[in-house]
């Protein structure tokens, strides 16, 4: 649905987007994950012809976003939710999206619906908060009913209903047979929602994969009742163990070898899991350190 | 490497139908009309616009004391067109720079993504605007100055040439119209757009008064006050067409290139 080759670009001999390249297939929501400043608005402005690669292209169902026609269509975008004029209602401005578009005026109030915004149809933008602002530009986005959806740090300003709401939203879209693409800073705010995750780190594409394989870590997270015969049984069964948060143990093992050691030894476990990484971790290993 | 586009997927489906279907370039031209008076600030302004023309053009004309020739029934129709449709660039600006200021251009870059497409709709929009100005201007303005050289007991003299107060009233209202778009598309904040439209603009009115040689070659509307047949010279009228269409080229020149996000 949607192909990037080799985006590269520059602002002021400094390289901010440096070979990016991807391809998504419908029916799946793919994350794109980078630390602020990393490339990832960049590269979803030069997916949407808002900003001229220096080198490389995307298109999305074969043609660049520009070259359709009426590329509302295609793709549905949301890369600023500020960028609204503050003086008009949130209704005028999706029936002007609607008008320019194509769709029916009533599509306007349908994705206010859908959205929650209803009841803050006419009021003016700017008396909006971050999260209805946010609202507003995901149901600009849905305005076309697309195929794709892009969006730059959509859960961003959302409270916990909003971006349960959200999540279903795009969830419900890709089962529908849509593609997704949302950008974020935060793991958490995608770790439920995406099925692949682009990981972006100094501008270069620096993992992708499902979420849970990219966190995933050679080490273990295990608790018992009695934590001492644990760490001791760990330890005759030759694995490294560290103290961990929240009670754990982390063994240097993977959970099949803790959980036979422990059966072996007669200790009852009272939780036993992979370790994930945080994205902080994350990002630390992929990149070196090097943050943007 | 050039990279070519593999074939459209999906040719028959629904949304590439729809895609494929380019928006009428008149639906644009009315969602920027509609922007014109999008807010209610912007309502409020554009209804208060004709009170305060003809409030301008009651100042400018009905106080003049020497309406004898031609040339001076038509003078004050100058300071009108730059006063008396104040309100009205403002909205303009407000459309052209604001729409930059707060990047709601993107999502309308987002649904058609021709910026000179873009610009034409809005420059389309203006010369509706012009249209209305210059008519207004042209009906309402030979009627008070009529007044005003009556209550002189000066005979009233543009009655006999329409056309050139015509013509007068659409060249002035275009080059301020121009000077605002110029401005506004410059300089991509409300704010600092008005700033030096209200201040620079009528400085420039009152340098070139007092220094018409010098200004003249400056001023946005020499051209109009050349075909008004108070010019100060055909060098100056030339050389402001050269500066303000040289801004025109260097404003469009920016617009393609501004970034949109």
């Amino acid at each position: 649905m949607l192909t990037a080759w080799g985006l590269t670009k520059a602002y002021e001999g400094r390289t901010v987007v440096d070979q990016v390249g991807f391809e998504l297939q419908p029916g799946t929501v793919t994350a794109f994950l980078g630390p602020n400043g990393a490339g990832k608005s960049t590269t979803l402005r030069m997916i949407t012809g808002l900003t001229r690669p220096d080198r490389g292209q995307a298109t999305i169902a074969g043609r660049p976003f520009t070259a359709w026609p009426n590329p509302s269509h295609v793709a549905g975008v949301l890369l600023d939710a500020a960028a609204v004029h503050p003086g008009r209602s949130g209704r005028g401005h999706l029936r002007m999206a609607a008008t320019l578009s194509g769709v029916p005026g009533r599509r306007a109030d349908e994705v206010l619906e859908m959205l929650g915004l209803a009841d803050a149809a006419t009021r003016k933008i700017g008396k909006y908060s971050l999260g209805m602002r946010q609202r507003l530009g995901i149901a600009h986005a849905l305005l076309t009913n697309p195929p794709l959806l892009v969006l730059d740090e959509p859960i961003n300003g959302l409270d916990p209903e909003g971006i349960r709401a959200v999540r279903t939203l795009l969830r419900g879209h890709a089962a529908r047979g849509g593609t997704v693409l949302l950008s974020s800073h935060v793991l958490s705010e995608v770790d439920q929602t995406a099925d692949r995750v682009l990981v972006i780190g100094n501008g270069r594409i620096v993992a992708d994969g499902p979420l849970a394989g990219l966190t995933s870590s050679s080490r273990s997270l295990v608790r018992a009742k009695d934590m001492n015969r644990l760490a001791e049984a760990l330890q005759r069964g030759g694995i490294a163990i560290q103290p961990a948060p929240d009670g754990f143990i982390a063994a240097h093992a993977p959970v099949e070898q803790v959980s036979t050691v422990a059966f072996a030894a007669g200790i009852p476990l009272l939780g036993l899991r992979e370790e994930q990484m945080s994205l902080e971790d994350l990002f630390f290993r992929l990149t070196g350190g090097g943050r943007a | 490497m050039t990279l070519g586009h593999p074939p459209v997927q999906q040719a028959h489906v629904p949304w590439a139908v729809r895609a494929n279907q380019s928006s009428s370039f008149w639906r644009l031209v009315a969602v920027e009309a509609r922007k014109l008076v999008g807010s209610r600030s912007d309502k409020i302004v554009m209804a208060s616009a004709p009170l305060f023309l003809i409030g301008l053009m009651l100042l400018f004309t009905l106080p003049q004391s020497n309406l004898a020739s031609a040339g001076k029934q038509l003078q004050p129709m100058l300071v009108v067109v730059q006063l008396g449709l104040l309100l009205v660039f403002a909205t303009v600006i407000k459309l052209v720079a604001g729409e930059w200021q707060y990047k709601s251009v993107q999502p309308t870059l987002l649904v058609q993504p021709s910026r000179m497409r873009y610009l034409l709709a809005q420059a389309v929009v203006l010369a509706g605007v012009w249209v209305v100005c210059t008519l207004v201007t042209f009906i309402l303005y030979p009627v008070l100055i009529k007044m005003a050289a009556n209550g002189l007991n000066h005979d009233y003299l543009l009655g006999n040439r329409p056309g050139w107060v015509l013509g007068v009233a659409m060249l002035s209202t275009a080059l301020v119209l121009l000077t605002a778009l110029i401005v506004s598309l410059l300089i991509p904040n409300t704010g600092g757009s008005l700033t030096v439209f209200f201040i620079v603009v009528p400085l420039l009115a009152l340098a070139r008064m007092l220094l018409p040689d010098v200004f003249g070659l400056i001023y946005p509307l020499e051209p109009a006050w050349h075909l008004a047949g108070s010019g100060a010279g055909w060098p100056q009228t030339i050389s402001s067409l050269v500066v303000w269409l040289t801004l025109l080229g260097i404003s469009l020149l920016v617009l393609s290139r501004r970034d949109a996000g």
